[in-house]
C-alpha cells in the first residue's frame, strides 16, 4: 500500500456495502498530523459508517486503511490506544457517576488520567459526582467529549461533538479542538454546524452517498463557487471591460457601481479594478453551508 | 485475555440479578425442603399416592421412589423447577453476552478501546460463567445445609454431583445463547432461540420413556447427559460431563468467531 508515511490516517478505495445498499465507496483521502478535516454530507451520506470503519466497529468489504502507519485488518486495535472516538450516538452506563464512567474507560485502556480528567471536566463545567442517568443531553456530551480527549490521543474522531452544548460551551469545545491541534493532533470531525467546520476545519470532505465529491481545503472549496462582488468606483465604468476577465460571470453595471460574480481566483478581477481607481469592495463571501448546499444539490 | 475492569463493571452493574436469582433459588430449596418432613412423616401414604399415579405421568417426571430423600429432591428440585430455572440463567446471561453494548448504545465506546473483540467477548463469557458458579455453589450450600439441618443421609458428592449435572446444563444453554446473539446481534431472539432449544430438549427427554422417536435420540440429550445420569443417585457421570463440555466449547468458540467478524451495530 502506497502511503505517505507521515499521515496519521491513509485510506484507498475503502467501500462498503450492505448487500446492494451502498455504505461507502471508493473512498481515498489521508490525514495528516495537526489536520482538522471536516466530514460535511447529508444524513447517509457515509460520514459515521466512515469513522466506525476507521474504529474497526464496522469492516469495511474492500479498500485498504491504515492508522498511525499500521495497516488495519481484523485483529487490529493497539492503534486504538491512540484514537479518541466520539460516537454520534452516545450511549454511556447510566447507572454510573461521571467519574466512575470516566475511570471504568481509562482502566480499560490501562492509563492513569485522572490529572486530564479533572482539567477536562472543570473547564466544561462537568461534576463528575453526578449520576449519568440524571445528566441533561448536554450534559451527558460532555462526557463524550472528556472521554473522547483524556488519554491525549494523536487522533481523535468527533462525530457531531457540539451536539447539544450550550453556546459557551461550545466555545471551550471548540477552543479545546484548537489546542489539540497546535499539539499536532490529527482530527476528524463531522457535523451538521457548518459555522463550526468552517471555524476549525483546514480541509473539508464532503460525502454524498458514500463517495467523496469533494475533498479540499476550506479556502479552496469557497473559491470553487459562485460569489458576487460589488464595486463603487467614482466614474461609471464599461461592462466589456470585466467580462473578459477569467473567473468573471456576469457583470451589471448600474452608474458608478458594478456587480460581479467570480468562481476561482478574484485577482485578475480586483486587479482590472485596481486600474479604474476603485473606490470601495463589497464581497459577499460564501459560506460552507453554501458549498455543501451546492455540492451535495449537485450528487442528488 | 480477560478484562478485570470490564468484567468487574458487568458484575457490579448486574448484582441485583444476581442477588435474585440467587436468592430465589435459596427461596425454592428452603420451601421444598420444609415440605419434606411431612412427607417423611407419612412415607407409606405418599408411596401408595404416587404409586397410583398413571405409568406416563411416573415417567414423563422420572418419578421414583417419591417419599425417600433422594427421590423426593430429584422429584421436586432436578425434573422441571430448578433446571428451567438453570437453563433460564444460563439463556439470560449468554444471550446479554455479545449483544448487550448494542442493546444499551454503548458498544461504540467500549468496543472502539484498545480491546480485541476476542478479548471483550471471552470476558464477558467468563462474567457469566462467574455468575452460574456463584448462583449454583449457593444452591449447592443451601441444599447441603438443609438437607442436613434434616439429617439426610445422602453424601456430600451427590449433591454436588447434582449441583455440577444443572450447571452443566446452564452452560451449555448459555453457550447456544451466546452464540445466537454473536450472530445477529439480537437480544431477544438470543434469548428466545435458546429458550426454544431448552424446551425441546426437556421435551424430548421427558417423552422419551413414551415416544421411541424420541427415545432413540435421548443418548444424544444433554438433558440425559445431565439430569438423565440420576446425579443423586449415580453421582457425577464423567462421560456424560464430558460429552456436555465437548458440546459447549465449541459452540462457545464457533460464538467467539461470528462475533468478531460481524459488524456492530451503531
Amino acid at each position: 500500500m502506497a502511503t505517505d508515511m507521515c499521515s496519521v490516517v491513509s485510506a484507498r478505495n475503502v467501500a462498503k456495502y450492505y448487500g446492494t445498499r451502498v455504505g461507502v465507496a471508493d473512498v481515498s483521502f489521508e490525514v495528516h498530523p495537526g489536520d482538522i478535516v471536516g466530514f460535511l454530507g447529508p444524513n447517509g451520506s457515509g460520514k459515521t459508517t466512515m469513522m466506525r470503519i476507521l474504529m474497526g466497529l464496522i469492516r469495511p468489504t474492500r479498500g485498504e486503511l491504515s492508522v498511525f502507519g499500521e495497516p488495519l485488518d481484523r485483529r487490529s486495535h493497539s492503534y486504538r490506544s491512540r484514537i479518541g472516538y466520539l460516537p454520534g450516538t452516545l450511549g454511556l452506563y447510566e447507572h454510573m457517576t461521571v467519574g466512575e464512567f470516566l475511570h471504568f474507560l481509562a482502566a480499560m485502556r490501562q492509563v492513569d488520567c485522572s490529572r486530564r480528567i479533572g482539567d477536562l471536566a472543570e473547564r466544561l463545567d462537568l461534576a463528575l459526582d453526578d449520576r449519568i442517568s440524571g445528566l441533561s443531553k448536554g450534559n451527558k456530551q460532555k462526557v463524550g467529549v472528556v472521554q473522547a480527549l483524556m488519554h491525549s490521543p494523536g487522533l481523535l474522531l468527533l462525530d457531531e461533538p457540539t451536539s447539544g452544548l450550550d453556546p459557551i460551551i461550545q466555545r471551550v469545545c471548540e477552543d479545546i479542538i484548537e489546542e489539540e491541534t497546535r499539539k499536532g493532533v490529527a482530527i476528524i470531525l463531522s457535523s451538521h454546524v457548518m459555522h463550526e467546520v468552517d471555524q476549525l476545519a483546514n480541509r473539508a470532505i464532503i460525502l454524498a452517498h458514500g463517495r467523496i465529491v469533494v475533498d479540499d481545503t476550506v479556502e479552496g472549496l469557497k473559491s470553487r463557487i459562485r460569489r458576487q462582488l460589488r464595486f463603487e468606483f467614482p466614474v461609471p465604468v464599461t461592462a466589456e471591460t470585466f467580462e473578459k476577465i477569467e473567473g468573471v460571470h456576469s457583470v451589471v453595471v448600474a452608474g458608478t457601481t458594478m456587480t460581479c460574480v467570480v468562481v476561482g481566483s478574484e485577482s485578475p478581477l480586483l486587479a482590472a479594478a485596481a486600474a479604474h481607481k476603485v473606490e470601495s469592495v463589497f464581497s459577499n463571501e460564501p459560506s460552507l453551508e453554501d458549498i455543501f448546499l451546492e455540492q451535495t444539490g449537485n450528487h442528488q | 485475555m480477560i478484562s478485570f475492569p470490564l468484567m468487574k463493571r458487568v458484575l457490579i452493574e448486574h448484582r441485583r440479578g444476581i442477588s435474585g436469582w440467587t436468592l430465589g433459588l435459596v427461596a425454592l430449596v428452603a420451601i421444598q425442603l420444609a415440605v419434606y418432613p411431612t412427607i417423611r412423616s407419612s412415607a407409606g401414604d405418599w408411596t401408595s399416592l404416587t404409586d397410583a399415579f398413571p405409568e406416563a405421568f411416573k415417567e414423563i417426571f422420572r418419578l421414583q421412589d417419591y417419599a425417600s430423600e433422594r427421590g423426593y429432591l430429584s422429584t421436586e428440585l432436578l425434573s422441571f423447577t430448578v433446571p428451567f430455572i438453570v437453563m433460564g440463567l444460563g439463556c439470560t446471561w449468554g444471550a446479554r453476552v455479545a449483544t448487550e453494548e448494542e442493546d444499551a448504545g454503548t458498544a461504540d465506546i467500549v468496543l472502539s478501546l484498545p480491546i480485541s473483540r476476542y478479548n471483550y467477548i471471552v470476558t464477558r463469557i467468563v462474567a457469566a460463567l462467574v455468575v452460574m458458579i456463584v448462583v449454583m455453589t449457593v444452591f449447592f450450600l443451601s441444599v447441603l445445609i438443609g438437607t442436613r439441618l434434616l439429617n439426610f443421609s445422602i453424601p456430600i458428592h451427590q449433591y454436588f454431583a447434582a449441583s455440577l449435572s444443572l450447571f452443566s446444563l446452564g452452560v451449555l444453554m448459555m453457550s447456544v445463547a451466546v452464540c445466537v446473539g454473536a450472530l445477529t446481534a439480537k437480544r431477544t431472539m438470543a434469548l428466545g432461540l435458546s429458550m426454544a432449544f431448552a424446551i425441546a430438549l426437556f421435551v424430548f427427554y421427558s417423552l422419551a420413556p413414551l415416544v421411541s422417536i424420541f427415545d432413540t435420540v435421548n443418548p444424544y440429550n444433554p438433558m440425559q447427559w445431565t439430569l438423565g445420569a440420576q446425579p443423586l443417585f449415580e453421582g457425577v457421570s464423567v462421560g456424560y460431563t464430558v460429552n456436555v463440555y465437548a458440546g459447549t466449547f465449541p459452540i462457545l468458540f464457533i460464538a467467539t468467531i461470528l462475533f468478531d467478524r460481524r459488524d456492530i451495530s451503531g
